[in-house]
């Protein structure tokens, strides 16, 4: 389900690509089985540390996937998502402290206000790409934070921008009534980032997708195939900046308190590292990405490693997925795992047959 | 990093980035959270080590081999922001505890987790402490965020925690006591200083950060209240342009008004020097600062100019020419176990010493075991308790809010040393929050 490339060019060009039907099922049996244990098992096996840190993958899963889409399959190389983020958590606090609205509206209003911001940021896609737009990007983005530093997040105070500075008391972020607890708001947060998924899956296997593939491989060509790539390049970051508000949603009620200093521009540099490094071309690569970048923090400060480490890592591991598995460790893995797999059944099959040989 | 390592740097709590604590600057190590048990001895040196640390306990020389008491505490460790020193001279003193009988035999277990101003990563690790270290009590907490972020929890879990705060929560909830005054108290103490001197006009300025309005309240409703104006401004840290800022200040003041600053040591040295380079040292009354610049580094990076000019807030007692046993004690309990703690003397670790021996103190008064109900409702019982460090004996209480340290000092520069300018002087009831706490606390 969530292999994307591959099963796109299978569509397109037919059945030599197609994944088996057996393959497919067995895929789709693994998901399922996946999402039953994060929703079922995972909040009563798992401490509220880790519960915690697991609310934050869900949330940086779908900002990460938003990430492929501009990366992966359109090709632009957006350096302004954690901006867009924090919009998205700016506006659910906003109109959740403003209003009584019910959590799931609050989350679709910040996504399409995010979508409308991010839309903007994505001008400059329209006449340039790659490093430049990856600049230009970046500042916006770190623009955002310096207006966002004098803002401030809202914290129950009146106004447009519902910050109260003489605050003695700020109140929490309210939760949805149904996922108040930290394990159930767990849940809550992968629902989200499931239906999320499914959004940008529909939109990959689509006529969307399809174009930008194509955009991603030659914008001439795109153009002279009659596809719109302003269009198709807006909705891209759109549809990126939709789940990444959404998201910034989710964000929201997880942390119940907000600040700017959290939103830093240079994360949006340390988001693009984990994605290649997890794999832009692939859903489960945003998945692996968000892992590398709020489970892997928590695991190494339970352990008493310093998280800075995580820099050098990261640094590092972009330097070999580049090098090595451009596809990135959503690839990497599971074909390295097969690998070994044939080596040992390969290892364990030599001695029986030298044994039934005749001497 | 930003952390103490001149003598005697003064602690702080200002918001974070803002005018926070840290006194002076220096680079530390990096700690990582991690538990401390009855921590092996480092080498004694220093000036209180002619004193006897068995006194930090009630059977010297015994060494504690009972269950161990687990207690827990949260302290931000990032780039430019350290505060593990207050945590880390904590468990200096429940080592040389440990070391000389325990509690009744047991020995107290501290465990410290460090946090980068993240609020999920902070709410997890309170989380952590509760459910899998099985902690129970809180005590040198400080952290920028902390207290806002966790004071639900703390009041859910039934936790009183004993901290250093920096975020308005730390004072105005029921079950958080700091044993320093923080930004806002410290800014009154100030700017209360600078009234008491006469001046004809107050411009107040802090770093640009969250809070900074909470902070503004109290110098607000002092200078109301002796009808002096006030003019408030705030910078976006770090400064830029520090003339254009001094300018300001000392154009907004006037010859016979006071500036004072709320603002890290660095930020605050890069204005008074700006200050000093375009001679404006002079063009009003008095200059004033808040708790962080009370630092030697800072006396001796702005010279003999400033000499009986600049008056900074000091909330703890200065350890320099204080010869009581609890003074003595703390400087011997550091040389002797405090290896941890980088700025050695200082407003920090005077912090750090403060909060374990209110916390020992709360200890040895309970009879039975060592619960998360007995060892709290201990803590909460703890009442005008001398712990050498403050101006007046500490007490926590059934209150919606604490604010046990409601007295300073005011220090001054003198030839690269801060001296004391004034003694104990409790912070004007002008501040509501103070008057309210007064109220109920008597």
């Amino acid at each position: 389900m969530l292999d994307t490339a591959a099963q796109t060019a299978g569509a397109r060009q037919g059945s030599p690509l197609r994944r088996p039907a057996g393959a497919t099922m067995v895929r789709g049996g693994v998901i399922i089985a996946l999402l039953l244990l994060t929703l079922l098992a995972l909040p009563e096996l798992l401490s509220l540390y880790y519960i915690d840190a697991m609310i934050q993958v869900a949330v940086y899963a779908v900002v990460a996937a938003g990430l492929v889409v501009l990366v992966g399959w359109v090709g632009l190389y957006s350096l302004g998502q954690a901006a867009v983020l924090a919009i998205g958590a700016w506006v659910t606090a906003r109109l959740l402290f403003a209003t009584a609205q019910p959590y799931p509206v609050v989350l679709l209003e910040a996504g399409l206000i995010t979508m409308a911001a991010g839309t903007l940021i994505g001008l400059p896609a329209l006449r340039m790409r790659g490093l430049y737009l990856a600049l230009i990007t970046l500042m916006l983005a770190g623009g955002i934070t310096v207006v966002l530093a004098t803002t401030n997040f809202p914290n129950g105070g009146h106004g447009f921008l519902g910050y109260n500075a003489a605050a003695v008391h700020i109140p929490a972020i309210r939760r949805p009534a149904i996922a108040a607890t930290d394990p159930a708001y767990f849940r809550y947060a992968v629902v989200v980032a499931i239906l999320m998924f499914l959004l940008v899956y529909v939109h990959i296997r689509t006529r969307p997708g399809r174009a930008w593939a194509a955009i991603r491989q030659s914008e001439p060509a795109a153009l002279a195939a009659g596809i719109n790539t302003t269009w198709y390049k807006l909705w891209a970051f759109a549809l990126a900046s939709f789940v990444t508000g959404v998201a910034g949603g989710v964000m929201a009620g997880g942390n119940q308190y907000l600040y700017s200093i959290n939103f830093a521009p240079q994360d949006s540099i340390t988001l693009l590292a984990v994605v290649l490094m997890g794999g832009a071309y692939s859903l489960w690569g945003a998945v692996v990405a968000a892992l590398l970048l709020q489970l892997l923090p928590a695991l190494l400060h339970n352990w008493g490693v310093s998280a800075d480490w995580l820099t050098i890592l990261f640094g590092l591991g972009v330097l070999q997925v580049l090098t090595t598995a451009p596809r990135g460790l959503a690839d990497q893995v599971p074909r390295d795992i097969a690998r070994l797999g044939r080596l040992l059944r390969r290892a364990v099959s030599r001695p029986a047959t030298r044994e039934s040989e005749p001497s | 990093m930003l952390r103490m390592h001149a003598l005697r740097a003064r602690p702080v709590l200002a918001f974070a980035i803002a005018a926070g604590l840290a006194a002076a600057a220096g680079c530390g190590s990096s700690n990582n959270s991690g538990t401390s048990g009855a921590g092996s001895p480092a080498a004694s040196s220093g000036s209180g080590s002619q004193v006897n640390t068995s006194q930090c306990g009630t059977k010297p020389g015994v060494k504690a081999t009972g269950t161990p008491i687990p207690l827990g505490g949260i302290v931000t460790n990032q780039p430019g922001t350290s505060f593990t020193d207050i945590a880390n001279m904590a468990a200096a003193y429940f080592a040389c505890v440990n070391a000389n009988g325990g509690i009744n035999g047991h020995p107290i277990k501290y465990a410290i987790q460090t946090e980068q101003t993240k609020p999920d990563q902070i709410a997890a690790e309170s989380k952590q402490l509760v459910q899998s270290d099985h902690v129970v009590g809180i005590v040198g907490n400080t952290s920028i965020l902390e207290c806002t972020i966790d004071h639900s929890f703390w009041e859910q879990q039934g936790f009183y925690i004993v901290d250093s705060g920096i975020a308005p929560e730390c004072w105005s909830t029921p079950n958080s006591a700091a044993v320093n005054m923080g930004p806002r108290y410290s800014s009154d103490g100030a700017v209360q200083y600078a009234i008491s001197q006469h001046v004809s006009k107050i411009v107040f300025d802090q770093s640009n950060v969250p809070g900074t309005g909470y902070i503004a309240a109290g110098p607000v409703a002092l200078a109301k209240a002796a009808n002096v104006p006030i003019v408030q401004l705030t910078e976006n840290v770090p400064i830029n342009d520090a003339n254009s800022v001094a300018i300001k200040e000392v154009d907004d003041a006037g010859p016979n008004g006071a500036v004072i600053l709320n603002f890290t040591p660095p930020e605050a040295l890069v204005i008074l020097q700006a200050a000093q380079k375009l001679g404006l040292e002079n063009r009003v009354k008095l200059w004033g600062c808040s708790t962080p610049c009370n630092t030697d580094f800072l006396a001796h990076a702005l010279g003999p100019k400033w000499n009986h000019k600049l008056f900074v807030n000091a909330e703890l007692t200065p350890p320099d020419g204080t010869n009581t046993p609890s003074m003595n004690l703390y400087k011997a309990i550091l040389a002797q176990y405090g290896k941890k703690v980088s700025g050695g003397v200082g407003s920090f670790s005077q912090m750090g010493f403060a909060e374990a021996k209110i916390m020992v103190h709360a200890l040895q008064t309970i009879k039975g075991g060592y619960t998360v109900k007995s060892v709290n409702a201990a803590l909460k019982a703890v009442k005008d308790f001398d712990t050498g460090m403050l101006c007046k004996p500490w007490t926590y209480g059934s209150y919606p809010m604490h604010i046990p340290n409601n007295e300073d000092y005011t220090v001054t520069p003198d030839n690269g040393k801060m001296i004391t300018a004034q003694g104990c002087t409790p912070i004007s009831a002008n501040d509501p929050q103070i008057a309210a706490y007064r109220k109920l606390a008597g």
